[in-house]
Parts: C-alpha cells; sequence; structure tokens
C-alpha cells in the first residue's frame, strides 16, 4: 500500500468512527430510518413498511435523525 | 448559517443522492442546494454517512418472527401433498397386487381345469364303451365275440388271426401251420443288414 493509500485509508477510517458515534446518538428508531433513507435510498413509503410505522413518521424521524448527526458531526 | 425552511427540498436530498429524482427535481434541488449554505451542509453530512455505510440497520427479530405464518397453517398445506403421494402409491401396489395376483390363480385354475377335462373324457370313454346303447365305439372290448370276429373281417393277414383261425383247422392244417411257423425268420424280412465299411487305407 502506498503512502497516499495508507493515508486515505486513515481518513476512511476516522470518518467512519465519526459517522458510527453520530449514529450511535440517535434512537433505534431515527437510527434504522436515517440509514434506511441515506445509505439504502428507501422512499419514505418503503421505510414506513419496513418499521411498520408511517409515510409521516417516517418523515419527521428522518428529520430529527439528520439534525443530530450534523451537531454531532459539527461539534467533533 | 440560516436554518432552510424549504422541508421539501430536504427530504429530497438522499434521493438527489442516489439519482433517484425525475430531471424536474433534479434541476429544481440543485437550483436550491447552490444558493442554501445549510442543504449544501445536509448534503456533506449525507455523503459522508453514505460513503462510511457503517452501520447496517437494525433488525427487529421479533417483529420479523412475528411476520412469519403460524407454524400450523404451513404445515397442513406441505404434508398434504406427501400424504396424498404415499396413499396414491398404496392404491398402485394395491392394485398391481390384486392383478398379478388374480392372473396367476386365473392361470392356475384354467391349468387345473384343462388336466380335469382330459382326465375326464378318458374316464369317460370306458363308459360309453362299456354301455353300447348310444353311438356305437370303436374301442375294441375285450369280449370272446368280437375277438374272434374282428380277425375275420381283417383285410391283412395276420400271425394273430392264424393263431385265431387255427380253431378250424384239421389236424393235417395244424402240422403244415407248425411246419410253416418253424421256417419263419426270428428278424423281419424288411430289416437291412448291418453294413460294416472297413477302411483298408489302400485309398491314400
Amino acid at each position: 500500500m502506498s503512502e497516499y493509500g495508507a493515508l486515505d485509508s486513515l481518513i476512511a477510517e476516522e470518518a467512519q468512527e465519526r459517522v458510527r458515534k453520530s449514529l450511535d446518538a440517535l434512537s433505534p428508531t431515527q437510527r434504522e430510518v436515517f440509514t434506511l433513507r441515506v445509505q439504502q435510498g428507501l422512499s419514505y413509503k418503503e421505510i414506513a413498511e419496513v418499521v411498520g410505522s408511517t409515510e409521516g413518521a417516517a418523515r419527521v424521524h428522518y428529520h430529527n435523525a439528520i439534525q443530530t448527526v450534523k451537531e454531532f458531526l459539527r461539534d467533533e | 448559517m440560516n436554518k432552510c425552511t424549504d422541508s421539501d427540498i430536504q427530504e429530497l436530498l438522499p434521493d438527489l443522492l442516489h439519482g433517484a429524482l425525475t430531471e424536474a427535481e433534479k434541476v429544481r434541488v440543485d437550483a436550491h442546494v447552490a444558493t442554501c449554505e445549510s442543504c449544501q451542509e445536509d448534503l456533506d453530512v449525507l455523503r459522508t454517512v453514505k460513503s462510511a455505510a457503517v452501520f447496517a440497520p437494525s433488525i427487529d427479530v421479533d417483529r420479523v418472527v412475528r411476520q412469519i405464518p403460524p407454524y400450523r397453517a404451513i404445515v397442513p398445506a406441505v404434508e398434504a401433498p406427501a400424504r396424498a403421494r404415499v396413499a396414491s402409491w398404496l392404491v398402485a401396489a394395491t392394485l398391481a397386487l390384486f392383478v398379478v395376483g388374480g392372473g396367476s390363480v386365473l392361470m392356475t385354475r384354467q391349468n387345473s381345469s384343462g388336466t380335469s377335462v382330459v382326465d375326464g373324457g378318458a374316464k369317460t370313454t370306458p363308459k360309453i364303451a362299456t354301455t353300447g346303447t348310444a353311438a356305437p365305439s370303436r374301442v375294441p372290448v375285450a369280449t370272446p365275440s368280437q375277438t374272434i370276429a374282428e380277425p375275420a373281417t381283417s383285410p391283412h393277414p395276420h400271425a394273430l388271426a392264424l393263431a385265431a383261425e387255427a380253431d378250424g383247422l384239421s389236424d393235417g392244417g395244424l402240422v403244415q401251420l407248425m411246419n410253416d411257423m418253424d421256417t419263419f425268420d426270428a428278424l423281419p424280412g424288411s430289416e437291412p443288414d448291418p453294413v460294416i465299411s472297413v477302411d483298408s487305407g489302400d485309398s491314400l
């Protein structure tokens, strides 16, 4: 592995650790909705079916989750 | 940094990352993000979370288990065809057994009835001959009158016929007959003479 490759790997590991900590700050439902929306690209309707909730509740969980994650990463 | 008040655009930001927007929506979101610092920050956070991909969605096992149909509802649907197959195989095996067994029994009965008919015919023939009331039989019956009469009507002269006629011969005829019998050969005249070829070896 080259020097730049090792540096990129280190930065990626640090970013993963930061994101992991920010997601740990979420409630289980917020974390599930947020990851399904951001990482899996599911729609709110699909998320509502997966988590067994309503589409409006999924939107609220997403908004609360992104505000929490953004504040956590800003404070880091 | 002013907080964005366009919640519709904020909700579409993940779709912008995954390329799930229509052309019109993409143009509208891009135009908004270009002028909104809050949405730019949100988009950066979303890119970071998406690229990190460190979190797998938690799986609510209890909820998944509740979605599984009851065990009793599945078992009959699975076992019924198996029982039907077993029953059909049993029926087929029973039918095959009946066919093979019945055929062998019929063949055995036919064989036994055929032998009984032959035996019966053999037994009935003497009855017809002894009664003599129905159609005349050609089976010889050991009665003295017929024994004497048949050689007289026989067109072929035979030694037994000659012996039967001996009762009517005179003394001189009997002597002549005995003399003729002395001249009879022990072997019939039609018996071919044995031919024995002896190879002398001259032909080589």
